[in-house]
């Protein structure tokens, strides 16, 4: 079939869309609610407008939502439509928060790449509208992430991925005409929401309107403090992300800048999260095996991500039995440093302050959790994503493009093994589990590292592994996308999982693409497969590629917790879960009055 | 006839001022237009096609600022050029009748073409219609600014769906309260119109679907099962809950009959703080939905759960008490009712005719006694068993629901006969193409004769062949016998599935009620019999909204003009103009709604009912047709193009309920 864009004539295929075609074809049309990596097209910018005509006549479309026909003629040009395109585009600023400068969002954000585009030269309409667009709700109650609807243009990108990626469903259209804003369905707040804080919402949101909340300014206070110790520690998939904001290759591996970045900027102690990820493994998998070998609760949960943590305490809490107690990488980075670190560094604890930075708002959200806190001092002080620390070095003039690497230095938490390194992944801490798992086993460790099936990136892998003449052959499942996790923890709860281990990231691919890592303009997860094969990489050049092997974790049972799930190891890097499933109702009268709409 | 003075219409401006030869335009029923309520005259009209004045001494800048103040308020506020369009539309147009200085047309014009031009739905692309219209053609009427304007005005937002619907739903809004994640408020909004969502969401007759104009474009939207979405996600789920309400009125109405209309009366009514007590002749609540209509198509957990929101307002129901055997209308209004609404229902069924038929054969059965006798039997946990073949005779809904329950107890085979065509049959055509899935053998264009019996017992049914007549003026085909084709259907068992009636017993002449011929209670477009004080609705009455025996989804609609009507008897004494009402009736009088084509959609498939295989509902009444899952309904959700337009009329004088 043929249709003529900008007179030249285009092959298509029945219902494909005028904006798909174009695009295929190099043809600009500007465009902001479209989101083709999710095949979201709610077509209510109504910015990608192009004139057409056919047998009936010439009129004004949108071209994401209006398909090619035989013989049409679009126009994406002329003058009418570059006028009604920019119009749309001064509409939406209108009704747009008026001061771009104080947005975290300034200079990446699609807004301002669309005025741009269709050449916005004055704003007539923003002090002609009586219910101004600061008259909207901000939403601070949530720990992770803030909810400015004085921002919100109405994409519902956010919706979507909420939907259909993560199958939570949280984000909800709510009120009407100036007042339309995305809400958080029944709840009275955002805290309260079903909203799990993985923030994959923010990395889709074109503006800042669901962003994470910037806690800098806090790190700063801690730095510039005299009486306070800072201990700065950074997730394994951070060395892979942070470099996409200076100008590295995407999945570049600048973990030595990082370091030597923290020491740039004054901080006390530089420890590695990577560590504890080892820690977590070693109690993980003891506590696996336990499992096993007692008849206790299977199959067995991972518990790093606290974005499936609140997912399943708020949303199928029958399923936390199931999950480990043990705590996160962070959560047992945090208990350590607190405990451990000043034991062996003689610095009272009293003074420490943990700053971790993570690929992920949701360990904010984690690191405030009260099971997570002694006396009320919370392990980890402050928690700041990927996007958050490139803007606290660039406060603080450090470019980590130029600055020389240099390594770790803390030799009591700083060592670092293939296995750890790995958890950034999807099927990391599975792979990492195995390896330990199968070695205290059987007293040996694994030949060869075993990858497929447990690594790729579909939704869910299951496999199949023989551990060994105790325990036999075992079946695995992997899955990211909180929408997946949910169909295994069905599964189990319906008592027809076969599987004895299942590895849970909330974020699709893992925290490689973490609700806190860098915001690509109008795309979603692009560099998943370069960031991942970067920390496969860096596994395979590893001195050690099991967390057991890992010398300072020898040191550390050896020296402090006698051995994994010790009663000072269950003290202090295990926790517990509750049930915060909330029980919505709402009495018929009442929500009467919540209806917009003119009876 | 009411006479134009100028105006545009689809496009076409008319200017009878200063001619001798006035014209309007030409699809237009202008006499429809004369009056809104009595003897208030229609001083302009304005709608998506245009604006007509009727009055010159009317500012038409008000009438449009009026207009756009309606179309700002119901903005939704997703797509860009309404949301921010409307507001600053309304607010230029409020500067300009102020007579600020610094209005600009010419901006005001770029801003109604590019939401006329860009919007999303129907609320953008047809609300700045009128304005439109005056500014091309009319500029000179917007400089004159209004003088202590003392007319009145009202305006709706409707479309063809909520148009099509006689319970007057506002169906894309709770379509649209499912896509945005308001599982809640969409039942909710059902919810101002009628208590029963579920029921109604499985078994209504759909005329918004017809009526839907996504089919145009590929399917309509699955209205229905959207609503049975919301009903059993909100309803059944808990989430939503009703709860006693304040009952502060002193006036006491009386409702006979619990089936769905004197449920939904009495809802209303209940809502608005009036005590409520409803009669009801047999043991359980639902009348003809719940002995009618099989349990395979509702559930009756789901129906008794919605007429316990009734009851759990505080609403009181007495079962066994039967009008005209219990008491009389008399006796309630001694009892100190201030109001009976009457709503007994049709609960007889009608036989076939036949010559020399006898109804006292065990095996010849009328459908609404066929199918009580079913509902009893599977709620004891004893469904009756039909030895041999069945025979039922109609081509209605109720013959579909008498011979799908057949098929579920019968050890033989299930006959239809209809004596006209499938297409002409009025049933649900997936309710027949159901019963063929079941196995039930179908037999169009034939009629019944004559039963045929042995010793009491039905040996067959004799049948003859139809043939189509040619078509008569108005283009519609009847069938007549086809002589020397009769010929023996063999069966054991015939079930007459042709209609129903009223009780003969329920009103008596003291009543004073006027009845037709059928026996049906005359009403008025307010739901008013003769009697004041006395309303009724539904299948036992006769009026401008339906004459007999009707759907569910037009008693229910009957219902809420009735409780209203109700409400406003009881606090003003008379009751009085419904202007929503009446904005239905002048538009499908006026023939005001335009029927444009939309414009080309990208397709998006109508989302199927999963359904229980024909071989898994032998023998039993579990519910076919499973409810839709959430990935389903957020997607059919998506599908509906809200082709709202708003109609406002500035009247001579201030309106009833109006502003």
């Amino acid at each position: 079939m043929k249709a003529y864009i900008n007179k030249k004539p285009y092959d298509f295929e029945e219902g494909e869309s005028i904006l798909s075609v174009a695009r295929r074809n190099g043809i600009f049309i500007p465009s902001l609610c479209h989101f083709a990596p999710l095949g979201h097209r709610p077509a209510t910018c109504r910015v990608c407008l192009v004139q057409v005509t056919d047998a009936t006549g010439t009129r004004m479309v949108t071209a994401c939502d209006t398909p090619l026909s035989e013989g049409l003629v679009v126009d994406t040009f002329s003058k009418k439509v570059r006028d009604m395109q920019r119009m749309q585009v001064e509409m939406i600023l209108a009704d747009h928060h008026q001061d771009c400068a104080a947005c975290a969002r300034h200079g990446n954000c699609e807004l301002q790449d669309l005025a741009e585009a269709v050449g916005l030269s004055r704003n007539r309409f923003a002090n002609l509208l009586q219910k101004p667009a600061a008259s909207r709700t901000v939403d601070q109650s949530a720990r992770a992430m803030v909810r400015d609807m004085t921002k919100c243009i109405r994409c519902l990108r956010c919706v979507t991925v909420c939907r259909n990626i993560q199958g939570v469903a949280a984000l909800t259209v709510d009120g009407k005409g100036l007042g339309a804003s995305i809400g958080v369905g029944m709840a009275p707040d955002h805290h309260s929401s079903a909203c799990i804080q993985c923030g994959q919402c923010t990395l889709v949101c074109p503006t800042g309107a669901l962003a994470e909340r910037d806690e800098n300014d806090l790190v700063l206070d801690y730095l510039a403090d005299p009486d306070v110790t800072t201990v700065f520690s950074f997730a394994p998939s951070v060395r892979v992300l942070l470099g996409d904001e200076f100008g590295f290759p995407a999945g570049t591996n600048v973990e030595g800048k990082i370091v030597a970045a923290l020491r740039a900027i004054g901080a006390d102690v530089i420890i590695d999260t990577d560590f504890a990820a080892d820690v977590v493994i070693m109690e993980e998998g003891t506590e696996l095996l336990g499992r096993v070998s007692n008849g206790g609760t299977l199959p067995m949960f991972t518990s790093c991500c606290p974005g499936w943590i609140n997912f399943a305490e708020k949303h199928i809490p029958e399923i936390l039995p199931y999950i480990s107690t043990t705590r996160s990488p962070q959560g047992v980075l945090g208990a350590l440093a607190k405990n451990y670190l000043p034991v062996q560094m003689q610095i009272p604890p009293s003074r420490i302050k943990t700053i971790s930075i993570m690929p992920c708002i949701a360990k904010k959200d984690e690191a405030a959790r009260s099971q997570l806190a002694r006396n009320g001092d919370p392990d980890v002080d402050v928690v700041i994503s990927v996007r958050e620390f490139a803007r606290l070095l660039r406060r603080l003039g450090v470019d980590l493009f130029t600055i020389p690497p240099e390594p770790f230095d803390n030799p009591f938490m700083s060592a670092s093994t293939g296995a750890a390194v790995i958890f950034g992944t999807t099927g990391g801490v599975m792979e990492a589990a195995v390896r330990t798992v199968y070695a205290i086993l059987n007293g040996r460790e694994l030949q060869g590292i075993i990858t497929a099936p447990l690594r790729g990136l579909d939704g869910v892998r299951t496999a199949e592994l023989d551990l060994g003449p105790k325990v036999g052959k075992v079946k695995l499942a992997i899955c990211h996308g909180l929408r997946n996790a949910r169909i295994l923890a069905e599964e189990v709860l319906r008592g027809t999982s076969p599987y004895t281990f299942i590895e849970v990231m909330a974020c699709p691919g893992g925290c490689i693409d973490g609700g806190g890592s860098s915001i690509v303009k109008g795309q979603y997860h692009p560099e998943r497969a370069r960031r991942q094969q970067s920390l496969y990489t860096m596994d395979d050049n590893m001195v050690y590629r099991q967390s057991h092997n890992n010398p300072q974790i020898k040191a550390l049972y050896n020296n402090y917790l006698e051995k994994p799930n010790s009663d000072l190891a269950h003290h202090l890097l295990h926790t517990h879960y509750r049930d915060r499933r909330e029980q919505t109702s709402a009495g018929i009268e009442e929500n009467m009055r919540k209806i917009t709409l003119a009876e | 006839m009411p006479e134009l003075v100028y105006g545009v219409w689809d496009g076409v401006p008319y200017d009878n001022r200063k001619t001798a030869s006035p014209s309007a335009p030409p699809s237009l029923q202008l006499e429809a237009l004369g009056s809104f309520d009595d003897g208030n005259a229609v001083s302009v009209l304005m709608s998506e096609r245009g604006f007509l004045v009727f009055d010159d001494s009317v500012a038409l800048l008000w009438a449009l600022q009026k207009h756009f103040m309606k179309v700002a308020s119901e903005s939704c506020g997703k797509c860009s050029p309404c949301r921010t369009g409307a507001p600053l539309i309304s607010n230029l147009l409020a500067k300009a009748m102020n007579n600020e200085a610094d209005v600009d047309f010419g901006l005001l014009e770029d801003i109604a073409r590019q939401m006329q031009e860009t919007s999303l739905c129907g609320v953008g692309q047809t609300g700045p219609a009128p304005l439109l219209a005056a500014l091309s053609f009319f500029p000179g009427e917007l400089s004159k600014t209004p003088q202590d304007m003392k007319h009145g005005f009202y305006s709706t937002m409707t479309s063809p769906c909520i148009e099509a619907c006689p319970g007057l739903v506002n169906i894309p809004r709770y379509i649209d309260y499912i896509k945005d994640g308001h599982v809640d408020l969409s039942a909710n909004l059902v919810l101002r119109h009628y208590p029963l969502v579920g029921s109604c969401g499985r078994v209504c007759v759909r005329s918004c679907e017809s009526a839907c104009r996504r089919g145009k474009i590929d399917a309509p939207v699955s209205i229905r099962n959207l609503k049975r979405f919301a009903a059993d996600k909100a309803l059944a789920s808990g989430l939503l809950k009703a709860a006693a309400v304040p009952l502060d009125k002193k006036e006491k109405v009386a409702v006979i009959g619990a089936g769905p209309v004197g449920i939904a009366c009495a809802y209303h009514l209940l809502r608005r703080g009036y005590p409520v007590d409803i009669f009801e002749a047999k043991k359980e609540a639902g009348g003809m939905i719940r002995y009618g209509i099989p349990i395979y198509r509702l559930p009756k957990d789901t129906l008794q759960e919605e007429i316990a929101i009734v009851t759990s307002m505080g609403g009181k129901i007495a079962f066994e008490q039967k009008l005209g055997r219990d008491f009389h209308v008399d006796d309630l209004f001694a009892k100190g009712y201030n109001a009976v609404f009457l709503a007994m229902g049709c609960p007889k069924g009608s036989y076939l005719g036949m010559p020399d038929e006898d109804t006292s054969l065990t095996d010849y059965e009328n459908g609404i006694d066929f199918l009580e006798r079913v509902y009893e039997g599977v709620k004891a946990g004893k469904s009756p068993v039909l030895e041999g073949d069945v025979v039922v005779v109609g081509g209605g809904n109720v013959a579909m629901d008498c011979c799908r329950a057949a098929q579920r107890i019968c050890n033989g085979t299930v006959h239809v006969i209809y004596r006209r065509t499938e297409e002409d049959a009025p049933a649900d055509h997936e309710e027949i193409a159901a019963a063929k899935a079941e196995g039930v053998q179908f037999h169009f264009l034939t009629g019944q004769h004559s039963l045929l019996t042995d010793q009491g017992k039905i040996t067959g049914i004799k049948v003859l062949d139809m043939e189509r007549t040619e078509p008569d003026a108005s283009g519609r085909r009847g069938v007549r016998p086809i002589e020397g084709s009769e010929h023996v259907l063999p069966c054991t068992h015939v079930i007459a599935a042709i209609g129903q009636m009223t009780d003969k017993d329920a009103l008596v002449d003291k009543d004073q009620i006027n009845r037709d011929r059928k026996n049906c209670i005359v009403v008025n477009s307010a739901q008013e019999t003769n009697r004041p004080g006395v309303f009724a609705a539904g299948d036992c009455t006769s009026g401008p909204r339906a004459k007999g025996p009707t759907t569910m989804i037009m008693g229910m609609g009957q219902a809420y003009f009735a409780a209203r009507s109700i409400e406003r008897y009881l606090s003003h004494g008379q009751v009085s103009f419904d202007s929503r009402w009446r904005m239905t009736e002048l538009i499908a009088q006026g023939n005001l709604m335009q029927n444009d084509e939309p414009t080309p959609k990208i397709p998006a498939s109508r989302v199927e009912l999963k359904e229980l295989a024909p071989e898994e509902r032998r023998h039993n009444f579990a519910e076919v047709e499973q409810t839709m899952t959430q990935e389903e309904a957020w997607a059919e959700a998506a599908r509906c193009m809200r082709c709202y337009r708003i109609y406002s009329v500035v009247t001579a004088k201030h309106i009833p309920g109006g502003e």
